[in-house]
């Protein structure tokens, strides 16, 4: 990243999100789970329903985020937000893969740089996946 | 953070997003923030993070890149800027329309149809220029395809493709333009033979293809074996495909090679019917449609091959049978007690119907052919009776975007085109060829729901165990429906509340409010469909009153209306009315906040938009027969007195109705409540128009 000499820069205020991202693809990789029952009820109204497939029990049992290792990369895709405030990579996808990205971000920089030595942001992040 | 793990957050909780507040360590001048996201995808993967700032001092946002950096920036703005002008097209060139001020010189254009989840055009055009001095592109002319298509438009930039996605439907006046044959027969071997050049490319319309060629051709082999693969691999929604495979092993089974028909066996022997039967596929069983269809195919299965040993349950084809049997009627139980839990979905009643009409030519049990017939009669009667001028355009339990702005596309309307020469010929066919090739005729609705100058009709019907009360109100010239009372000011999932059809050709208008920020993203809510947080309605006959409170937490603080200003013959924007003429029919929207047209952008002059959380919103429609002209339905209500205060709620002084009065979750006119009684089949009024 440090190689990257042009800028492309934006204002982020108080409730902003940040939303231009170096990312690299996203990966899918089939997931087998051992075959199993279940049960859940028919949902008999319009709204979302939530039911917990023994293919995610099977996921969740066998994946330990603390032992992911942050990927190198490649990072060369832009994701440009347009309207929207998410990082956003919904789709559809028939059978069951596991799936994911990721994302340095831009770099961040006070205007206020030269003023303070450091800061923290406080922020609030939202993640569905 | 600058090469340290600041957070790991793994709640993966499906589909519905969480959330945390952090604080991150930020060094004088560049700091590099990297994030990682896994997910286990299953059917619609909502995959994203947000990440929002919540710190006073201002930050300035960088992305690094080698070169171009000021490129990039012109054709993000340039992009931005860009829209269809008509979100349907029949004919003439699709124009892509731009600000041209937004660019400094010419720009390549790459357009791409391969998006995920929509066709590809048959013959697209890949690259134009778009110039400064003028503010469209023509991409072409519309040709022969139809449907609803997303296209990815893009510039390259620093090495990079900078690229959004757009919608357009295109419905080409050659292909579709179909003159109605007087009989329903008739209609059905004219739809057969559009079916055999168009439509999805599934098992269904291979079977079209056998009825009007009289042979297995190799398109069908390739559209057979499309859905195959799907269900061979047990992907979700297979069982949308696999009901009509015994369709087509059943009618059609001498024309298939013997190779096919082999591996279609095998298939059906291998496939999981049911959650009791193990597996590890992520094929969604719990909705109404869904889980009918895999009932259907236990069933049907288990019939043709009761000696089989099916390889999933270990059952045999008798007892796949047997089960199969009992849960069907189960389904049908419930169906007939309560209706449609996806009310009036034209998404999915599409996919019910898949179902009854197989059922209806090949369910072995003489109960189980009546019960379609009867689901098809109800099914029927519901879809002409929210259907104007051929267009359903009702309140939906579950939509998406293209299916409220696009609606001459969806299935129901083509199915009101064969059943009664209404509707629109469309690339929806899944349902509409069983149709055609079943014996099936339904009633003749369309005379139910006629009304001559002046006259009106409502109905009202509550569907499903949570007794949904839908509710139209019709007269000649327009349509308007919603769902009183239903579940207001709650977070919304896809619900459709409230929609508006105006003159001949049913220009389509509806108010929500947008559960996500993205034009045209794949969330539930989404922007066009389904409310982030619904508001509490009341309709009287014309008159629709909203209180809209929405949940601070929601990512759009506005609420808009689908307004196809394109469409309109007239329209006079009067403070804080906005009011429509479509030939006879006359409608003005009232926003308590005001609203202003949307000008710029992917919406451009489809939208008009309301800014603030809490607002009254009023729908009026009329038409020349009780108003006269336009300009007296204008003069007859921005001269009433209306009032919002979000204590206090909306009230109108109709100049028909009284003084009508919403707030919180009750109604009343002229001080009385309006009547909410149940409904629990179709309750129809029809009167006379007064003069105003």
């Amino acid at each position: 990243m440090s190689s990257r000499k042009e800028h492309v820069s934006y204002g982020i205020g108080y409730d902003d999100s940040i939303t231009r991202w170096w990312t690299t693809a996203v990966h899918r990789r089939p997931f087998e789970s051992p075959q199993a029952t279940f049960d859940a009820p028919v949902n008999m109204g319009e709204a979302y329903v939530q039911i917990v497939y023994p293919v995610r029990k099977a996921f969740l049992d066998q994946y330990d985020p603390d032992t992911r290792r942050m990927p190198k990369g490649p990072f060369d895709h832009i994701y440009f937000p347009f309207e929207n405030n998410r990082v956003d990579f919904t789709t559809f996808i028939h059978t069951p893969p596991t799936i994911s990205g990721s994302m340095p971000s831009p770099g961040l920089m006070s205007r206020k740089a030269e003023a303070i030595r450091s800061m923290s942001i406080h922020a609030e992040a939202s993640h569905c996946g | 953070m600058n090469g340290t793990r600041t957070l790991t957050f793994s709640p993966f909780t499906r589909n519905i997003a969480s959330k945390t507040t952090i604080q991150l360590p930020l060094n004088r001048g560049m700091n590099e923030l990297v994030v990682h996201a896994d997910e286990l995808a299953e059917r619609d993967v909502f995959f994203y993070f947000e990440f929002r700032y919540k710190g006073s001092i201002p930050l300035q946002g960088v992305l690094l890149v080698d070169k171009g950096a000021r490129r990039i920036s012109e054709i993000e703005t340039f992009l931005r800027s860009c829209f269809f002008p008509r979100d349907c097209l029949s004919e003439g060139n699709i124009e892509l329309h731009y600000d041209p001020s937004t660019l400094s010189g010419t720009l390549d254009l790459t357009i791409d149809s391969r998006t995920q989840g929509f066709p590809p055009l048959q013959d697209p055009v890949s690259h134009v220029v778009a110039r400064p001095d003028t503010d469209f592109v023509s991409l072409g002319p519309v040709g022969n395809d139809v449907g609803v298509f997303k296209l990815l438009v893009g510039a390259m930039a620093g090495g990079q493709l900078v690229n959004r996605e757009l919608i357009i439907g295109l419905r080409p006046t050659d292909a579709t333009d179909i003159v109605p044959m007087p009989t329903v027969g008739q209609r059905k071997a004219q739809t057969l033979w559009f079916i055999r050049d168009h439509g999805e490319e599934v098992v269904n319309r291979a079977m079209a293809i056998c009825e009007v060629d009289k042979k297995f051709t190799p398109e069908a082999e390739r559209f057979v074996l499309a859905s195959l693969h799907m269900i061979e691999e047990m992907g979700d929604c297979a069982d949308f495909h696999l009901v009509p495979m015994f369709l087509l092993i059943t009618r059609y089974d001498t024309f298939l090679p013997r190779p096919l028909h082999d591996r279609i066996q095998c298939a059906i022997a291998k496939f999981r019917y049911w959650i009791d039967e193990p597996g590890n596929d992520v094929m969604w069983y719990f909705s109404e449609n869904h889980a009918f269809l895999f009932h259907i195919a236990q069933y049907l299965a288990g019939h043709l091959f009761p000696e089989t040993i099916f390889s999933a349950s270990g059952r045999t084809g008798a007892e796949q049978y047997r089960i199969g049997k009992e849960r069907v009627e189960r389904w049908f139980d419930t169906f007939f007690t309560y209706g449609y839990a996806e009310w009036n979905s034209a998404t999915y009643i599409s996919i019910d119907l898949i179902g009854f009409f197989v059922l209806f030519e090949v369910a072995p049990d003489q109960t189980i052919r009546d019960m379609s017939k009867r689901a098809l009669d109800q099914t029927f009667r519901i879809m002409t009776y929210n259907s104007f001028k051929g267009i359903m355009s009702s309140s939906f339990g579950r939509a998406y975007e293209d299916t409220l702005k696009l609606r001459d596309q969806v299935e129901p309307c083509f199915m009101e085109w064969v059943a009664y020469g209404m509707g629109f010929v469309n690339s929806h066919i899944r349902a509409v060829s069983l149709f055609c090739i079943s014996s099936y005729e339904p009633p003749r609705y369309d005379r139910d729901i006629l009304c001559d100058d002046g006259q009106w009709m409502e109905t009202e019907l509550d569907q499903g165990q949570n007794q949904v009360k839908t509710y139209a109100f019709r007269t000649k010239d327009y349509f308007t429906a919603s769902v009183r009372r239903f579940k207001p000011y709650q977070h919304g999932h896809q619900q459709h509340l409230m929609n508006v059809a105006l003159g001949p050709d049913g220009v389509q208008l509806f108010v929500n409010h947008p559960g996500e920020r993205a034009f045209s993203g794949g969330n539930r809510p989404s922007y066009w469909a389904g409310n982030g947080t619904m508001p509490f309605i009341e309709q009287y006959q014309a008159l629709t009153m909203m209180l809209f409170r929405t949940d601070p937490e929601e990512l759009v603080h506005y609420i808009h209306a689908y307004t196809t200003l394109y469409l309109y013959d007239e329209f006079v924007i009067h403070d804080r009315w906005l009011f429509i003429k479509v030939k006879d029919a006359y409608c003005g929207l009232w926003f308590s906040n005001g609203f202003a047209i949307t000008e710029s952008g992917a919406n451009t002059g489809k939208e008009v938009m309301s800014q603030g959380l809490e607002h009254g919103v009023v729908v009026r429609c009329g038409n020349r027969y009780a108003f006269d002209s336009f300009g007296i339905f204008i003069r007859s209500l921005a001269g009433r007195a209306i009032r919002y205060v979000p204590d206090d709620g909306l009230t109108f002084d109709d100049p028909q109705y009284g003084i009508f009065h919403v707030v919180e979750t009750s109604a009343a006119i002229d001080g009385y409540p309006i009547p909410y009684g149940p409904a629990k089949t179709m309750t129809i009024h029809k009167g006379v128009l007064e003069h105003v």
